[in-house]
């Protein structure tokens, strides 16, 4: 891992094309301006996380329970 | 061509049933064509990659569970994905076999372009979602900081 200090108005650049700003430090909280080509995609690690894990436990459902499900939806009539 | 899915075994599907998602979808990178298999008289579809039996997940409607369900879809996704004007909106649901305690992920729609035939698993910024809501009950969204 690179590690470098920025100060408040100061830039990253990575690969030519992709600006880290640093806007604001406030605290232990750091405010940070991302310009990006547009088919770069930027998350939130956390969610990006969140959508991994969610997707993992997703894959791969149980026969039985959609026949469950189906049956649930249709109601008691059919 | 015929596939191997999960739920019907070996299935013959459309070539327009067959959609490239470029980027893989998050925790299966690797995986980039899917058929879409719609679950006759129901709001699911099955989404199955066509190289990898186990990697089939179920979709549903999101505005079959959330009628209030809305989001932007950002201009650079559309772009990326070459819609023009037809789109098409799933989720991916997550099944459990307490079915009241299944889920639906809003925070990160299937986005399909149907006419290009690709798709994306997008993240919504700022948007009120998360990635379980409770499906067969419309919780009212609360406003947090889950969005992307």
């Amino acid at each position: 891992m690179l590690v470098l200090s920025r100060k408040k108005g100061e830039t990253i650049v990575i690969q030519d094309q992709i600006e880290l700003t640093i806007l604001s430090v406030d605290g232990d909280t750091v405010k940070v301006g991302i310009s990006a080509p547009k088919h770069v995609d930027i998350f939130r690690k956390e969610v990006y996380l969140s959508i991994q894990e969610a997707n993992r436990e997703s894959a791969a459902p149980q026969q039985s329970d959609l026949n469950a499900l189906i049956d649930r939806l249709r109601g008691p009539d059919n | 061509m015929i596939i191997e899915t999960l739920t019907w075994g070996e299935l013959e599907v459309k070539e327009e049933q067959i959609y490239h998602f470029p980027k893989g979808i998050p925790g299966f990178d690797e995986e980039t064509d899917f058929a879409l298999i719609a679950m006759a008289d129901t709001p699911f579809w099955v989404l199955q990659s066509v190289k990898e039996q186990s990697h089939s997940f179920l979709l549903g409607d999101p505005f079959a569970f959330y009628p209030s369900y809305e989001f932007e879809l950002p201009d650079d996704e559309a772009e990326e994905l070459q819609i023009e004007t037809e789109v098409m909106v799933c989720c991916i649901i997550t099944l459990k076999e307490e079915i009241e305690q299944s889920t639906i992920n809003l925070l990160a729609p299937i986005v399909l372009n149907p006419v290009g035939r690709t798709g994306k698993q997008i993240v919504l910024h700022r948007a009120p979602y998360h990635t379980k809501h409770n499906l067969l009950q419309e919780q009212p969204v609360i406003d947090g900081k889950d969005g992307g």
